[in-house]
Protein backbone atom coordinates (compact mmCIF):
# COMPACT_ATOMS: atom_id res chain seq x y z
CA UNK A 1 0.00 0.00 0.00
CA UNK A 2 2.76 2.23 0.70
CA UNK A 3 4.98 1.32 -2.37
CA UNK A 4 8.23 3.34 -2.27
CA UNK A 5 7.59 4.44 1.57
CA UNK A 6 8.85 0.85 2.88
CA UNK A 7 12.02 2.55 2.47
CA UNK A 8 11.60 5.35 5.03
CA UNK A 9 10.09 2.79 7.32
CA UNK A 10 13.13 0.46 7.29
CA UNK A 11 15.29 3.39 7.53
CA UNK A 12 13.52 4.64 10.57
CA UNK A 13 13.28 0.96 12.11
CA UNK A 14 16.92 0.73 11.28
CA UNK A 15 18.27 4.17 12.57
CA UNK A 16 16.52 3.04 16.16
CA UNK A 17 17.85 -0.51 16.24
CA UNK A 18 21.56 0.48 15.77
CA UNK A 19 21.82 2.71 18.54
CA UNK A 20 20.06 0.60 20.97
CA UNK A 21 21.67 -2.64 19.67
CA UNK A 22 24.91 -1.34 20.00
CA UNK A 23 24.53 -0.56 23.79
CA UNK A 24 22.73 -3.48 24.76
CA UNK A 25 25.51 -5.43 22.95
CA UNK A 26 28.39 -3.89 24.38
CA UNK A 27 26.86 -3.64 28.18
CA UNK A 28 26.40 -7.47 27.25
CA UNK A 29 29.96 -8.19 26.20
CA UNK A 30 32.40 -5.72 28.29
CA UNK A 31 33.48 -6.76 31.79
CA UNK A 32 31.79 -4.17 34.84
CA UNK A 33 34.56 -2.68 36.56
CA UNK A 34 34.28 0.94 37.08
CA UNK A 35 36.62 2.81 39.38
CA UNK A 36 36.95 6.51 40.13
CA UNK A 37 38.88 7.56 37.27
CA UNK A 38 36.52 6.39 34.66
CA UNK A 39 33.18 7.18 36.22
CA UNK A 40 34.62 11.04 35.97
CA UNK A 41 33.15 13.14 33.74
CA UNK A 42 35.35 13.73 30.37
CA UNK A 43 36.72 16.96 30.10
CA UNK A 44 39.37 16.68 27.04
CA UNK A 45 41.83 15.01 29.34
CA UNK A 46 41.75 17.80 32.37
CA UNK A 47 40.20 17.15 35.54
CA UNK A 48 36.95 18.68 35.96
CA UNK A 49 37.63 20.96 39.06
CA UNK A 50 34.37 21.81 41.34
CA UNK A 51 30.99 22.70 39.98
CA UNK A 52 30.06 22.30 36.55
CA UNK A 53 27.82 24.70 36.98
CA UNK A 54 29.83 27.80 37.06
CA UNK A 55 29.99 31.03 34.66
CA UNK A 56 32.52 30.96 32.04
CA UNK A 57 33.65 33.30 29.27
CA UNK A 58 31.26 34.39 27.05
CA UNK A 59 33.89 35.39 24.80
CA UNK A 60 33.80 31.82 23.47
CA UNK A 61 30.30 31.85 22.32
CA UNK A 62 31.11 35.33 20.39
CA UNK A 63 34.06 33.86 18.58
CA UNK A 64 32.04 30.53 17.54
CA UNK A 65 29.33 32.17 16.44
CA UNK A 66 31.66 34.60 14.10
CA UNK A 67 33.96 31.53 12.84
CA UNK A 68 30.12 30.27 12.06
CA UNK A 69 29.69 33.08 9.69
CA UNK A 70 33.09 32.90 7.87
CA UNK A 71 33.36 28.93 7.59
CA UNK A 72 30.04 29.48 5.84
CA UNK A 73 31.49 32.03 3.42
CA UNK A 74 34.17 29.32 2.54
CA UNK A 75 32.11 26.67 2.05
CA UNK A 76 30.33 29.20 -0.29
CA UNK A 77 32.96 30.23 -2.20
CA UNK A 78 34.36 27.12 -2.91
CA UNK A 79 31.88 25.87 -5.57
CA UNK A 80 31.43 29.39 -6.78
CA UNK A 81 35.03 29.69 -7.86
CA UNK A 82 33.76 26.43 -9.57
CA UNK A 83 31.80 27.88 -11.76
CA UNK A 84 32.73 31.53 -11.69
CA UNK A 85 34.12 31.35 -15.54
CA UNK A 86 30.53 29.77 -16.86
CA UNK A 87 28.60 32.47 -14.66
CA UNK A 88 30.69 35.36 -15.61
CA UNK A 89 30.13 38.80 -14.35
CA UNK A 90 26.86 38.65 -12.63
CA UNK A 91 28.07 35.95 -10.36
CA UNK A 92 31.41 37.97 -9.66
CA UNK A 93 29.03 41.22 -8.21
CA UNK A 94 27.06 38.25 -6.53
CA UNK A 95 29.79 36.93 -4.45
CA UNK A 96 30.97 40.95 -3.63
CA UNK A 97 27.61 41.82 -2.58
CA UNK A 98 27.73 38.23 -0.03
CA UNK A 99 31.02 39.17 1.57
CA UNK A 100 30.37 43.00 1.34
CA UNK A 101 27.26 41.77 3.46
CA UNK A 102 29.69 39.85 5.42
CA UNK A 103 32.25 42.70 6.13
CA UNK A 104 29.42 44.87 7.59
CA UNK A 105 28.89 42.23 10.37
CA UNK A 106 32.50 41.85 10.74
CA UNK A 107 32.44 46.04 10.98
CA UNK A 108 30.16 45.92 14.09
CA UNK A 109 31.36 43.11 15.51
CA UNK A 110 34.79 44.78 15.80
CA UNK A 111 33.06 48.31 16.56
CA UNK A 112 31.52 46.10 19.65
CA UNK A 113 34.90 45.17 20.71
CA UNK A 114 33.90 41.78 20.76
CA UNK A 115 37.09 40.64 18.71
CA UNK A 116 39.52 41.99 21.35
CA UNK A 117 40.62 39.03 24.29
CA UNK A 118 39.93 40.67 27.86
CA UNK B 1 21.80 41.64 -18.48
CA UNK B 2 19.05 43.86 -19.19
CA UNK B 3 16.40 40.87 -18.62
CA UNK B 4 18.15 40.49 -15.72
CA UNK B 5 18.30 43.64 -14.40
CA UNK B 6 14.43 43.73 -15.22
CA UNK B 7 13.96 40.55 -13.27
CA UNK B 8 16.33 42.63 -10.28
CA UNK B 9 13.47 45.09 -10.41
CA UNK B 10 10.94 42.88 -8.54
CA UNK B 11 13.22 42.78 -5.59
CA UNK B 12 14.15 46.78 -5.48
CA UNK B 13 12.09 47.05 -2.67
CA UNK B 14 13.85 44.48 -0.64
CA UNK B 15 17.50 45.72 -1.81
CA UNK B 16 16.30 48.96 -0.68
CA UNK B 17 15.11 47.33 2.43
CA UNK B 18 18.59 46.38 3.34
CA UNK B 19 20.27 48.57 2.07
CA UNK B 20 18.81 50.98 4.53
CA UNK B 21 19.24 48.26 7.54
CA UNK B 22 22.89 47.78 6.85
CA UNK B 23 23.55 51.26 6.53
CA UNK B 24 21.64 52.61 9.65
CA UNK B 25 23.83 49.95 11.87
CA UNK B 26 27.09 51.30 10.36
CA UNK B 27 26.13 54.93 10.88
CA UNK B 28 24.70 54.43 14.43
CA UNK B 29 28.34 53.07 15.37
CA UNK B 30 30.33 56.36 14.25
CA UNK B 31 27.05 58.82 15.38
CA UNK B 32 26.79 56.80 19.01
CA UNK B 33 24.76 58.93 21.54
CA UNK B 34 23.75 61.14 18.47
CA UNK B 35 22.42 58.44 16.94
CA UNK B 36 18.20 57.82 17.76
CA UNK B 37 17.17 60.67 15.96
CA UNK B 38 19.04 60.68 13.01
CA UNK B 39 19.08 56.48 12.18
CA UNK B 40 15.26 56.70 12.98
CA UNK B 41 14.92 59.39 10.09
CA UNK B 42 17.47 57.24 7.92
CA UNK B 43 14.80 54.19 8.60
CA UNK B 44 11.88 55.87 8.05
CA UNK B 45 13.22 57.16 4.72
CA UNK B 46 14.20 53.29 3.99
CA UNK B 47 10.67 51.87 4.46
CA UNK B 48 9.23 55.04 2.30
CA UNK B 49 11.72 54.51 -0.19
CA UNK B 50 10.96 50.47 -0.21
CA UNK B 51 7.38 51.19 -0.52
CA UNK B 52 7.69 53.81 -3.51
CA UNK B 53 9.99 51.43 -5.65
CA UNK B 54 6.90 48.82 -5.28
CA UNK B 55 5.88 51.51 -7.97
CA UNK B 56 8.85 50.30 -10.18
CA UNK B 57 7.78 46.78 -9.63
CA UNK B 58 6.66 45.46 -13.20
CA UNK B 59 3.38 43.84 -12.28
CA UNK B 60 2.40 40.21 -13.31
CA UNK B 61 5.63 39.22 -13.76
CA UNK B 62 5.54 35.26 -12.99
CA UNK B 63 8.50 33.43 -11.23
CA UNK B 64 11.80 35.04 -11.87
CA UNK B 65 15.63 34.88 -10.69
CA UNK B 66 15.53 31.21 -11.29
CA UNK B 67 12.07 30.79 -10.19
CA UNK B 68 12.71 32.32 -7.19
CA UNK B 69 10.15 35.16 -6.79
CA UNK B 70 7.29 36.33 -8.92
CA UNK B 71 5.37 39.67 -8.59
CA UNK B 72 2.18 39.31 -9.02
CA UNK B 73 -1.29 41.85 -7.60
CA UNK B 74 -1.04 39.74 -4.31
CA UNK B 75 2.71 40.00 -3.47
CA UNK B 76 2.35 43.65 -3.99
CA UNK B 77 -0.52 44.40 -2.01
CA UNK B 78 0.66 42.31 0.87
CA UNK B 79 4.38 43.94 0.70
CA UNK B 80 2.59 47.37 0.10
CA UNK B 81 1.10 46.71 3.42
CA UNK B 82 3.88 45.53 4.80
CA UNK B 83 6.29 48.41 4.15
CA UNK B 84 3.90 51.23 5.27
CA UNK B 85 3.28 49.28 8.60
CA UNK B 86 7.26 49.27 8.70
CA UNK B 87 7.20 52.46 8.17
CA UNK B 88 4.20 53.31 10.53
CA UNK B 89 6.22 51.38 13.53
CA UNK B 90 9.37 53.40 12.88
CA UNK B 91 8.08 56.86 13.37
CA UNK B 92 5.75 55.86 15.97
CA UNK B 93 7.99 54.23 17.98
CA UNK B 94 11.05 56.85 17.64
CA UNK B 95 10.21 57.94 21.07
CA UNK B 96 9.99 54.97 22.69
CA UNK B 97 13.46 54.09 21.15
CA UNK B 98 15.03 57.30 22.58
CA UNK B 99 13.35 57.06 26.04
CA UNK B 100 13.93 53.49 26.96
CA UNK B 101 17.36 53.68 25.31
CA UNK B 102 16.91 50.64 22.82
CA UNK B 103 19.94 50.03 20.79
CA UNK B 104 19.84 52.35 18.10
CA UNK B 105 21.18 50.76 15.38
CA UNK B 106 20.42 47.57 16.14
CA UNK B 107 16.85 48.03 16.06
CA UNK B 108 16.30 49.49 12.88
CA UNK B 109 18.47 47.15 11.16
CA UNK B 110 16.49 44.29 12.31
CA UNK B 111 13.52 46.20 12.13
CA UNK B 112 14.03 46.50 8.25
CA UNK B 113 15.83 42.81 7.73
CA UNK B 114 13.09 41.43 9.22
CA UNK B 115 10.27 42.98 6.82
CA UNK B 116 12.15 42.66 4.05
CA UNK B 117 12.06 38.93 5.20
CA UNK B 118 8.47 39.44 5.32
CA UNK B 119 8.41 40.88 1.58
CA UNK B 120 10.53 37.94 0.58
CA UNK B 121 7.26 35.49 2.38
CA UNK B 122 4.93 37.35 0.54
CA UNK B 123 6.25 36.89 -3.13
CA UNK B 124 7.72 33.45 -2.96
CA UNK B 125 7.61 31.68 -6.12
CA UNK B 126 9.74 28.40 -4.28
CA UNK B 127 9.61 26.66 -1.16
CA UNK B 128 13.06 27.20 -0.47
CA UNK B 129 12.74 31.56 -1.30
CA UNK B 130 9.79 31.30 1.48
CA UNK B 131 11.93 29.29 4.28
CA UNK B 132 14.69 31.60 3.47
CA UNK B 133 12.14 34.60 4.03
CA UNK B 134 10.62 33.01 7.28
CA UNK B 135 14.31 32.68 8.69
CA UNK B 136 15.39 36.23 7.95
CA UNK B 137 11.97 37.69 9.64
CA UNK B 138 12.40 35.31 12.50
CA UNK B 139 16.06 35.47 13.56
CA UNK B 140 15.63 39.58 13.43
CA UNK B 141 12.42 39.26 15.13
CA UNK B 142 14.01 37.16 17.87
CA UNK B 143 16.70 39.33 18.66
CA UNK B 144 14.57 42.50 18.41
CA UNK B 145 12.04 40.51 21.52
CA UNK B 146 15.36 41.19 23.60
CA UNK B 147 16.62 44.21 22.86
CA UNK B 148 16.31 45.92 26.02
CA UNK B 149 19.40 44.73 27.53
CA UNK B 150 18.75 45.35 30.79
CA UNK B 151 15.38 44.32 31.18
CA UNK B 152 14.76 40.76 32.62
CA UNK B 153 11.07 40.40 31.09
CA UNK B 154 12.41 41.50 27.42
CA UNK B 155 15.86 38.59 27.80
CA UNK B 156 12.71 36.36 28.80
CA UNK B 157 10.64 37.55 25.80
CA UNK B 158 13.81 36.93 23.67
CA UNK B 159 14.37 33.40 24.90
CA UNK B 160 11.04 32.01 24.87
CA UNK B 161 10.68 33.35 21.38
CA UNK B 162 13.70 32.01 20.41
CA UNK B 163 13.07 28.40 21.83
CA UNK B 164 9.50 27.78 20.21
CA UNK B 165 10.45 29.28 17.18
CA UNK B 166 13.30 27.61 16.84
CA UNK B 167 11.30 24.31 16.99
CA UNK B 168 8.52 25.38 14.89
CA UNK B 169 10.44 26.26 12.44
CA UNK B 170 11.97 23.19 12.42
CA UNK B 171 8.33 21.38 11.89
CA UNK B 172 7.73 24.09 9.19
CA UNK B 173 10.82 22.30 7.23
CA UNK B 174 9.75 18.71 8.06
CA UNK B 175 6.28 19.13 6.71
CA UNK B 176 7.95 21.50 3.42
CA UNK B 177 9.91 18.41 3.01
CA UNK B 178 7.22 15.78 3.14
CA UNK B 179 5.79 17.72 0.62
CA UNK B 180 8.64 18.04 -1.78
CA UNK B 181 9.36 14.44 -0.39
CA UNK B 182 5.26 13.64 -2.36
CA UNK B 183 6.36 16.15 -5.56
CA UNK B 184 9.46 16.28 -6.17
CA UNK B 185 9.17 19.89 -6.97
CA UNK B 186 9.77 23.02 -4.55
CA UNK B 187 8.15 25.43 -7.22
CA UNK B 188 4.31 26.49 -5.64
CA UNK B 189 3.07 26.42 -9.46
CA UNK B 190 3.86 22.95 -9.98
CA UNK B 191 2.93 22.02 -6.17
CA UNK B 192 -0.50 21.50 -7.11
CA UNK B 193 -0.68 19.57 -10.20
CA UNK B 194 1.83 17.64 -8.79
CA UNK B 195 0.50 16.56 -5.60
CA UNK B 196 -2.55 15.46 -7.82
CA UNK B 197 -0.98 13.33 -10.06
CA UNK B 198 1.38 12.02 -7.29
CA UNK B 199 -1.57 9.69 -6.39
CA UNK B 200 -0.30 9.73 -2.49
CA UNK B 201 -2.01 7.70 0.75
CA UNK B 202 -3.86 10.89 1.62
CA UNK B 203 -2.63 9.98 5.40
CA UNK B 204 0.92 11.26 3.85
CA UNK B 205 -0.51 14.98 2.71
CA UNK B 206 -2.33 14.96 6.25
CA UNK B 207 1.03 14.86 7.71
CA UNK B 208 2.62 17.26 5.51
CA UNK B 209 -0.41 19.70 5.85
CA UNK B 210 -0.33 19.25 9.19
CA UNK B 211 3.59 20.08 9.84
CA UNK B 212 3.36 23.22 7.95
CA UNK B 213 0.10 24.49 9.54
CA UNK B 214 1.59 23.79 12.68
CA UNK B 215 5.15 25.66 11.78
CA UNK B 216 3.05 29.02 9.85
CA UNK B 217 0.61 28.69 12.94
CA UNK B 218 3.60 29.85 15.28
CA UNK B 219 4.07 32.77 13.44
CA UNK B 220 0.29 33.60 13.01
CA UNK B 221 -0.17 33.10 17.35
CA UNK B 222 -3.10 30.62 16.39
CA UNK B 223 -4.25 28.62 18.69
CA UNK B 224 -2.97 25.69 20.10
CA UNK B 225 0.59 27.48 18.99
CA UNK B 226 0.28 30.30 20.51
CA UNK B 227 1.53 30.17 24.22
CA UNK B 228 4.63 32.54 23.39
CA UNK B 229 2.47 35.44 22.67
CA UNK B 230 1.16 36.76 26.18
CA UNK B 231 5.01 36.74 27.37
CA UNK B 232 6.90 37.91 24.20
CA UNK B 233 4.25 40.60 23.72
CA UNK B 234 4.90 41.69 26.76
CA UNK B 235 8.34 41.78 27.88
CA UNK B 236 9.26 42.87 24.04
CA UNK B 237 10.23 46.65 23.63
CA UNK B 238 7.27 47.57 23.03
CA UNK B 239 7.62 49.11 19.18
CA UNK B 240 9.05 44.71 18.65
CA UNK B 241 5.45 44.34 20.10
CA UNK B 242 3.56 46.36 17.34
CA UNK B 243 5.77 44.94 14.79
CA UNK B 244 5.46 41.65 15.48
CA UNK B 245 1.45 41.84 15.64
CA UNK B 246 1.54 42.68 12.33
CA UNK B 247 4.71 42.01 10.43
CA UNK B 248 4.90 38.60 11.77
CA UNK B 249 1.24 37.52 11.44
CA UNK B 250 0.85 39.47 7.57
CA UNK B 251 3.98 37.96 6.31
CA UNK B 252 3.04 34.35 7.57
CA UNK B 253 -0.62 34.73 6.16
CA UNK B 254 0.56 35.98 2.51
CA UNK B 255 2.65 32.83 3.12
CA UNK B 256 0.24 30.42 4.47
CA UNK B 257 -2.26 31.97 1.72
CA UNK B 258 0.69 30.99 -1.35
CA UNK B 259 1.38 27.93 0.10
CA UNK B 260 -2.55 26.55 0.54
CA UNK B 261 -4.80 28.66 -1.95
CA UNK B 262 -1.78 29.20 -4.90
CA UNK B 263 -0.30 25.68 -4.26
CA UNK B 264 -2.50 23.54 -3.30
CA UNK B 265 -6.11 24.77 -4.43
CA UNK B 266 -7.22 22.15 -6.56
CA UNK B 267 -6.78 19.99 -2.79
CA UNK B 268 -9.02 22.54 -1.08
CA UNK B 269 -11.68 20.48 -0.08
CA UNK B 270 -9.01 18.63 1.75
CA UNK B 271 -7.62 21.45 3.90
CA UNK B 272 -9.83 24.09 4.17
CA UNK B 273 -11.59 21.75 7.33
CA UNK B 274 -7.88 22.57 9.13
CA UNK B 275 -8.72 26.03 8.47
CA UNK B 276 -12.06 26.27 9.65
CA UNK B 277 -11.35 24.39 12.94
CA UNK B 278 -7.98 26.73 13.94
CA UNK B 279 -10.28 29.85 12.86
CA UNK B 280 -12.74 29.13 15.58
CA UNK B 281 -10.78 28.00 17.96
CA UNK B 282 -8.35 30.88 17.71
CA UNK B 283 -10.49 33.62 17.82
CA UNK B 284 -12.35 32.13 20.38
CA UNK B 285 -9.38 31.58 22.52
CA UNK B 286 -7.99 34.91 21.83
CA UNK B 287 -10.86 36.79 22.93
CA UNK B 288 -12.07 35.01 26.00
CA UNK B 289 -8.47 35.51 27.33
CA UNK B 290 -8.11 39.05 26.70
CA UNK B 291 -10.98 39.49 29.06
CA UNK B 292 -8.92 38.64 31.76
CA UNK B 293 -5.66 40.45 31.59
CA UNK B 294 -5.11 43.49 33.65
CA UNK B 295 -1.74 44.78 31.49
CA UNK B 296 -2.26 46.19 28.31
CA UNK B 297 0.30 44.54 26.55
CA UNK B 298 -0.76 40.85 27.34
CA UNK B 299 -4.44 42.41 25.89
CA UNK B 300 -3.44 43.55 22.63
CA UNK B 301 -1.40 39.97 22.74
CA UNK B 302 -4.41 38.16 23.01
CA UNK B 303 -6.71 40.72 21.28
CA UNK B 304 -4.18 39.71 18.13
CA UNK B 305 -4.12 35.77 18.65
CA UNK B 306 -8.25 36.44 18.07
CA UNK B 307 -7.50 38.95 15.20
CA UNK B 308 -5.57 36.27 13.39
CA UNK B 309 -8.54 33.92 13.77
CA UNK B 310 -10.59 36.37 11.56
CA UNK B 311 -7.34 36.16 9.24
CA UNK B 312 -7.62 32.35 9.45
CA UNK B 313 -11.54 32.49 8.19
CA UNK B 314 -10.25 33.43 5.02
CA UNK B 315 -8.67 30.19 4.14
CA UNK B 316 -11.28 28.63 5.75
CA UNK B 317 -13.41 29.73 3.35
CA UNK B 318 -10.74 28.49 0.54
CA UNK B 319 -12.08 30.58 -2.42
CA UNK B 320 -10.90 33.80 -4.54
CA UNK B 321 -13.47 36.14 -2.40
CA UNK B 322 -11.56 34.50 0.64
CA UNK B 323 -8.22 35.45 -0.45
CA UNK B 324 -9.18 38.79 -1.25
CA UNK B 325 -11.22 39.31 2.00
CA UNK B 326 -8.56 38.49 4.32
CA UNK B 327 -5.60 40.45 2.39
CA UNK B 328 -8.26 43.68 3.03
CA UNK B 329 -8.65 42.19 6.60
CA UNK B 330 -4.89 42.57 6.86
CA UNK B 331 -4.44 45.97 5.33
CA UNK B 332 -7.37 46.86 7.65
CA UNK B 333 -5.81 45.32 10.64
CA UNK B 334 -2.71 46.40 10.16
CA UNK B 335 -3.10 49.81 10.14
CA UNK B 336 -5.77 50.22 12.90
CA UNK B 337 -3.47 47.55 15.40
CA UNK B 338 -0.44 50.11 14.44
CA UNK B 339 -2.66 52.88 15.71
CA UNK B 340 -3.43 51.61 18.57
CA UNK B 341 0.23 50.53 19.64
CA UNK B 342 1.80 53.80 18.82
CA UNK B 343 -0.89 55.55 21.51
CA UNK B 344 0.46 52.78 24.12
CA UNK B 345 3.89 53.57 23.23
CA UNK B 346 3.07 57.17 23.59
CA UNK B 347 1.28 56.71 26.81
CA UNK B 348 4.19 54.67 27.96
CA UNK B 349 7.03 57.11 26.80
CA UNK B 350 5.45 59.82 29.07
CA UNK B 351 6.12 58.02 31.41
CA UNK B 352 2.75 55.62 32.83
CA UNK B 353 2.53 52.36 32.93
CA UNK B 354 0.89 49.29 31.34
CA UNK B 355 -1.48 48.06 33.23
CA UNK B 356 -5.29 49.19 31.85
CA UNK B 357 -5.69 51.63 35.08
CA UNK B 358 -2.40 53.77 33.60
CA UNK B 359 -5.12 55.09 30.89
CA UNK B 360 -7.37 56.56 33.86
CA UNK B 361 -8.61 59.57 32.23
CA UNK B 362 -6.44 59.82 29.28
CA UNK B 363 -9.27 61.88 27.29
CA UNK B 364 -8.36 64.55 29.51
CA UNK B 365 -4.61 64.27 29.38
CA UNK B 366 -4.40 63.64 25.67
CA UNK B 367 -7.55 63.92 24.08
CA UNK B 368 -6.33 63.65 20.24
CA UNK B 369 -4.61 60.27 21.95
CA UNK B 370 -7.63 59.10 23.81
CA UNK B 371 -10.12 59.76 20.48
CA UNK B 372 -7.68 57.79 18.63
CA UNK B 373 -7.53 54.94 20.81
CA UNK B 374 -11.17 54.76 20.41
CA UNK B 375 -11.66 55.29 16.96
CA UNK B 376 -8.55 52.09 16.54
CA UNK B 377 -10.47 49.96 19.00
CA UNK B 378 -13.82 50.75 17.29
CA UNK B 379 -12.06 49.44 14.58
CA UNK B 380 -10.91 46.28 15.97
CA UNK B 381 -14.14 45.41 16.99
CA UNK B 382 -15.95 45.86 13.69
CA UNK B 383 -17.94 49.20 13.68
CA UNK B 384 -19.15 50.13 10.87
CA UNK B 385 -17.39 53.13 9.08
CA UNK B 386 -13.86 51.92 10.35
CA UNK B 387 -11.61 49.56 8.14
CA UNK B 388 -12.15 46.71 10.64
CA UNK B 389 -16.39 46.73 9.70
CA UNK B 390 -15.57 45.96 5.98
CA UNK B 391 -12.74 43.77 6.59
CA UNK B 392 -14.71 41.83 8.67
CA UNK B 393 -18.17 42.10 6.65
CA UNK B 394 -16.12 40.87 3.84
CA UNK B 395 -14.78 38.01 5.28
CA UNK B 396 -18.12 36.83 7.07
CA UNK B 397 -19.09 37.23 3.32
CA UNK B 398 -16.82 34.59 2.49
CA UNK B 399 -17.40 32.34 4.93
CA UNK B 400 -21.28 32.54 3.77
CA UNK B 401 -20.42 31.79 0.16
CA UNK B 402 -18.28 28.66 1.15
CA UNK B 403 -21.45 27.31 2.98
CA UNK B 404 -19.48 27.86 6.49
CA UNK B 405 -22.44 29.63 7.71
CA UNK B 406 -21.46 28.19 11.43
CA UNK B 407 -17.79 30.15 11.08
CA UNK B 408 -19.35 33.46 9.94
CA UNK B 409 -22.05 33.13 13.42
CA UNK B 410 -18.88 32.75 15.56
CA UNK B 411 -17.24 35.34 14.11
CA UNK B 412 -19.79 37.24 14.81
CA UNK B 413 -20.37 36.39 18.09
CA UNK B 414 -16.53 36.97 18.56
CA UNK B 415 -16.77 40.29 17.83
CA UNK B 416 -19.63 40.94 20.64
CA UNK B 417 -17.34 38.86 23.00
CA UNK B 418 -14.15 41.78 22.30
CA UNK B 419 -16.44 44.83 23.25
CA UNK B 420 -15.82 43.18 26.41
CA UNK B 421 -12.30 44.48 27.07
CA UNK B 422 -11.64 46.88 24.13
CA UNK B 423 -14.50 48.73 26.40
CA UNK B 424 -12.94 48.40 29.38
CA UNK B 425 -10.39 50.69 28.24
CA UNK B 426 -12.13 53.08 26.60
CA UNK B 427 -14.40 53.23 29.91
CA UNK B 428 -11.07 54.33 31.81
CA UNK B 429 -10.16 56.99 29.28
CA UNK B 430 -13.33 58.20 29.37
CA UNK B 431 -15.27 57.83 32.82
CA UNK B 432 -12.22 57.70 34.96
CA UNK B 433 -10.85 60.73 36.66
CA UNK B 434 -6.94 60.29 35.99
CA UNK B 435 -5.17 59.35 38.97
CA UNK B 436 -2.63 62.21 40.40
CA UNK B 437 0.18 60.36 39.95
CA UNK B 438 -0.53 59.98 35.92
CA UNK B 439 1.06 62.38 33.90
CA UNK B 440 0.11 64.45 30.73
CA UNK B 441 1.05 62.95 27.58
CA UNK B 442 2.14 64.44 25.04
CA UNK B 443 2.92 63.53 21.61
CA UNK B 444 6.06 64.24 19.33
CA UNK B 445 6.15 64.79 16.05
CA UNK B 446 7.08 61.93 14.54
CA UNK B 447 4.29 60.06 16.59
CA UNK B 448 1.70 62.58 16.17
CA UNK B 449 2.31 61.86 12.20
CA UNK B 450 2.12 58.06 13.13
CA UNK B 451 -1.03 58.12 14.46
CA UNK B 452 -2.61 60.58 11.96
CA UNK B 453 -1.70 58.22 9.30
CA UNK B 454 -3.08 55.10 11.01
CA UNK B 455 -5.93 57.26 11.83
CA UNK B 456 -6.85 58.20 8.49
CA UNK B 457 -6.16 55.14 7.12
CA UNK B 458 -8.64 53.48 9.44
CA UNK B 459 -11.36 55.65 8.48
CA UNK B 460 -10.53 56.27 4.68
CA UNK B 461 -10.01 52.19 4.14
CA UNK B 462 -13.42 51.67 6.20
CA UNK B 463 -15.51 54.72 3.95
CA UNK B 464 -14.02 54.82 0.27
CA UNK B 465 -14.75 52.12 -2.13
CA UNK B 466 -11.18 51.89 -3.86
CA UNK B 467 -9.59 50.00 -0.94
CA UNK B 468 -11.85 46.73 -1.74
CA UNK B 469 -11.16 46.78 -4.93
CA UNK B 470 -7.46 47.13 -5.18
CA UNK B 471 -7.79 43.98 -2.60
CA UNK B 472 -9.73 42.03 -4.99
CA UNK B 473 -7.54 43.33 -7.70
CA UNK B 474 -4.57 41.49 -5.51
CA UNK B 475 -6.44 38.01 -6.31
CA UNK B 476 -4.23 34.66 -6.10
CA UNK B 477 -5.62 33.44 -9.22
CA UNK B 478 -3.95 33.87 -12.46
Amino acid sequence: MLGPWVDLLVFLIAGLTFPVLNVVLSSLLRRDYPYPEKVMPYESGEDPVGDARVRFRVSYYVFAMLFVVFDVETVFLYPWAVVLRELGLFALIEIIVFIGLLLVGLYYAYKKKVLRWV
Amino acid sequence: MNALGNELLVILPEMVLVAAGLVALVWAQFLKERAAGPVAGLAAAGAALALLSLLLVPDGTGPVLFGAVKADGFSLFVRAVLYAGALVVVLGGAGYVRKFQVPVGEFYCLLLLAIAGGGFMAQAANLLTFYVGLELLSLASYAMAGLRLDDPDSNEAALKYFFNGAVSSAVLLFGLSWLFGLTGTLSLAELGPALAASGAHPALLVMAVTLVIGGLGFKMAAVPFHLWVPDVYQGAPTPVTAFLSVGSKGAALAALLRLFYEGMGPLADRWTVYFAILAAVTMTWGNVSALLQRNIKRMMGYSSIAQAGYLLVGLAAGSDHGVWAAVFYLLAYTFTNLGAFTVIMAVRSAGGGLDLDSFSGLARRSPFLAGALLVFFLSLIGFPFTAGFFGKLNLIGAAVNSGLVWLAVLTAINSVISVGYYYGVVRNMYLREPGADLPAVSLEGSARLATAVALVMTLAVGILPQFVSWAQAASLLP
